[in-house]
């Protein structure tokens, strides 16, 4: 049985480019650089290139198991775990997703308050953001997927402004290079994780891809290309602080387009921060709308329905977590649970549902 | 519903407004003084002065005395009618004994907050920092901050901002060093060479001549002017234009040797008329005078910074980018065994107008 969507909610395929590389840039790119330092302290440059290659072979089972043909999640749930423990697992990634979104959502409200509005209360921006996101949303895969696109295209202007640090840098910085253990790399390669997280989504949407055979080479693509954009904001953040500077510096990336200057705008970290909205968006409304997807495949609930009790509760979890220290206890928590699901969880997945197709296929096919 | 939301939603964008900052309600803060008054810190601001102010009317420094560094900013509130804004900050002085004392404090609150730019300029005070910041209120705004930074540009201080010194400050094997400012005539300020900074504390003064061998062993920006007189009571002037630079070091392990080669473009504005530049020989012989001086008295500086025990050039961090269990201790340990050789070739652009 395949599953088809119709033809007018259908995305063309190298939209996946877009899909995948803007569900993954978010926050994250704002801030990483002192987590993966703390083990591979200046090498960690390389925690994130293998952090990017690895993510390939993941990437590999993904697509492996949603095509051929072509099914989500909830699907393969089924297929490998029977019905009832197949759809209980689906409601688990549900909680995974919402984690997702969460994380984003709560973090850049966080961003906002400690460079731009430090009185501002938190549920004032999250119930303003909570109405862009439910609008989004609500437009459906197809708006999402242009969210996506604009998320990707008019930020990147965002990438010249990184010139300019390249103008005070330190190139030993870098050297020399391969300081730190192998042990110390990967322990960075774990922290550099939860910039990476999000791709995975495509396990939920692609039957919304028009031609998903072809989709893999747009995918890989797209996380060859993150991982690019990653490496180039790594090396700059490197050559441009001391590492004891990286230390004492709470959001790397904004602290580095503040040597930005103009004549006519002194202070550009403020653009690029509400610019940077573009680039979040996606990165929350993609992990809400498979949340309501999985939600309508397995209640018949409908998705219009259930995505406003969704977002009040993600409303109501960022107005609890109320300062910074638990922010980031979220956002490493989120790194953990990522790390766990994408490295284990889908492997583990892929190899019980290699086991299974073969039996199925017989019996449904 | 749907109807309902974008409602809400544009009543959003509304409350948006409610959260202005109005410019002539501001005290917009332009530079900020730190000086040292027994155990406590004396704090003054310089600020833009609005139309509100009768003209010819003597405008005031705010002042405070805290025991922290932020502490000031409470007194300064007190005293205006206005909140006191300190985004637009682009000049920190800090007194004599204020950077003598350690400047840790201040630092510290300055990676953290992020709201001075990274721009914004450091500079020690031979007077007062209220004294000078007083002086500034006369000239046009954002005075100070341009006159260092028309000095790193063209003249012989080297570059620094906000962002180098806490780059410095925080990062592994190299020391902070701030251009000097000064009172001149009392009624000019002006940059008079750069101090070092050992860890936190300020630890020597440089002269203006010798921030300018500093600055062409150091600064991305090999440039300055320099004026010597030589043994046959010569008197010499130039100004570099250009130039490349290429350190290297030898023998990391043991004795480290720090090798130097400048290779300065200059323009030669004074030299003895006895000379003729448009023969080579006098220019070679032009030339190796200055080379000679220069490579002296940088050597001499070198050898300065490694009696005091202060590494503003970043030699450790040069030795810990090529070595792999380096230390701060075991660069301790190796500085004073440092050798220095330094070469220096000097290259004239053009011998002024007469030839």
């Amino acid at each position: 049985m395949k599953q088809k969507n119709k033809e007018n909610y259908l995305v063309s395929t190298f939209f996946v480019f877009f899909l995948i590389h803007s569900s993954q840039t978010g926050i994250g790119l704002l801030n990483f650089q002192n987590t993966i330092i703390e083990n591979a302290g200046h090498d960690s440059w390389i925690s994130v290139i293998i952090t990017g290659l690895s993510l390939h072979i993941i990437l590999w089972m993904i697509l492996t198991m949603v095509s051929n043909p072509t099914k989500d999640l909830l699907k393969i749930h089924q297929i490998s775990f029977g019905e009832k423990i197949g759809n209980f697992l689906s409601v688990v990634v549900i909680g995974y997703f919402l984690l997702l979104a969460l994380t984003v959502f709560r973090t850049y409200i966080e961003a906002i308050q400690v460079w731009i509005f430090p009185m501002i209360k938190t549920w004032e921006l999250s119930l303003g953001l909570a109405c862009l996101i439910i609008y989004i949303i609500t437009g459906g895969f197809r708006t999402l997927t242009g969210i996506s696109f604009l998320g990707v295209v008019l930020p990147s202007i965002l990438l010249l402004t990184l010139y300019f640090p390249i103008q005070h840098a330190n190139f030993r910085n870098l050297m020399p290079v391969f300081n730190h253990s192998i042990l110390e790399i990967a322990q960075s390669s774990k922290a550099s994780f939860l910039i990476f997280i999000g791709f995975e989504s495509l396990l939920i949407y692609f039957p919304f891809i028009k031609h998903p055979s072809k989709s893999a080479k747009w995918a890989h693509g797209a996380l060859a290309f993150t991982t690019f954009i990653y490496l180039l904001v790594t090396l700059i953040t490197f050559v441009y602080f001391s590492q004891g500077q990286l230390k004492h510096t709470l959001w790397p990336t904004l602290a580095m387009i503040k040597i930005v200057e103009f004549s006519f705008i002194m202070r550009i970290e403020f653009i690029f921060i509400f610019t940077w909205l573009l680039v979040i968006l996606p990165t929350v409304c993609i992990p809400i709308w498979c949340c309501t997807r999985i939600l309508k495949k397995i209640t018949k609930i409908k998705p219009r329905k259930s995505l406003y009790p969704i977002m009040f509760f993600i409303l109501l979890c960022s107005i609890f977590i109320d300062d910074s220290l638990k922010v980031d206890a979220l956002s490493k928590f989120t790194s953990e649970v990522g790390f766990y699901f994408i490295y284990n969880y889908i492997p583990f997945l892929f190899i019980i549902y290699s086991l299974r197709k073969s039996k199925f296929k017989s019996s449904e096919y | 519903m749907m109807k309902l939301l974008k409602i809400l939603f544009v009543l959003f964008l509304i409350v948006g407004c409610s959260r202005n900052q109005i410019l002539e309600d501001l005290k917009i803060i332009e530079s900020l003084g730190y000086d040292l008054e027994e155990d406590k810190i004396k704090g003054s601001a310089s600020f833009h002065v609005h139309y509100d102010v009768p003209a010819g009317a003597p405008v005031k420094l705010l002042t405070a005395e805290s025991e922290t560094a932020n502490g000031i900013f409470t007194t300064f509130t007190q005293q205006v009618q206005h909140p006191v804004a300190i985004g637009k900050t682009r000049t920190i002085i800090m007194g004599q004994p204020f950077a003598n004392e350690g400047i840790k404090d201040l630092i510290d609150t300055l990676v953290r907050d992020p709201i001075v730019e990274s721009n914004a300029k450091m500079a020690i005070s031979k007077e007062e920092a209220a004294e000078v910041l007083n002086l500034s209120m006369k000239f046009p705004p954002y005075y100070l901050s341009d006159v260092i930074e028309q000095n790193i540009t063209y003249g012989n201080t080297p570059k620094t901002n906000v962002h180098t010194v806490l780059n410095q400050f925080y990062g592994a094997g190299q020391d902070v060093y701030l251009p000097v400012l000064t009172i001149y005539e009392s009624e000019k300020i002006m940059v008079d060479g750069l101090g070092i900074f050992k860890g936190d504390k300020l630890m020597m003064l440089l002269q203006d001549r010798e921030a300018f061998l500093f600055k062409i062993i150091k600064d991305k920006n090999i440039s300055g002017t320099y004026e010597f007189i030589s043994k046959q009571k010569e008197k010499i002037f130039l100004k570099i234009m250009y130039g490349k630079r290429k350190i290297s070091i030898k023998n990391t392990s043991q004795n480290p040797q720090v090798i130097i080669k400048l290779d300065l473009f200059a323009l030669i504005k004074d030299y003895p008329r006895s000379l003729d530049l448009s023969k080579s020989k006098d220019v070679k012989q032009l030339s190796k005078k200055i080379e000679k001086e220069l490579s002296t008295k940088i050597e001499r500086l070198l050898e300065e910074f490694k009696e005091r025990q202060v590494d503003p050039v970043g030699f450790g961090d040069l030795i810990r980018s090529e070595k792999r269990d380096w230390t701060q201790d075991s660069f301790n340990d190796q500085y004073p065994n440092l050798e220095f050789e330094i070469e220096t070739k000097v290259n004239f652009l053009q011998k002024g107008v007469e030839g």
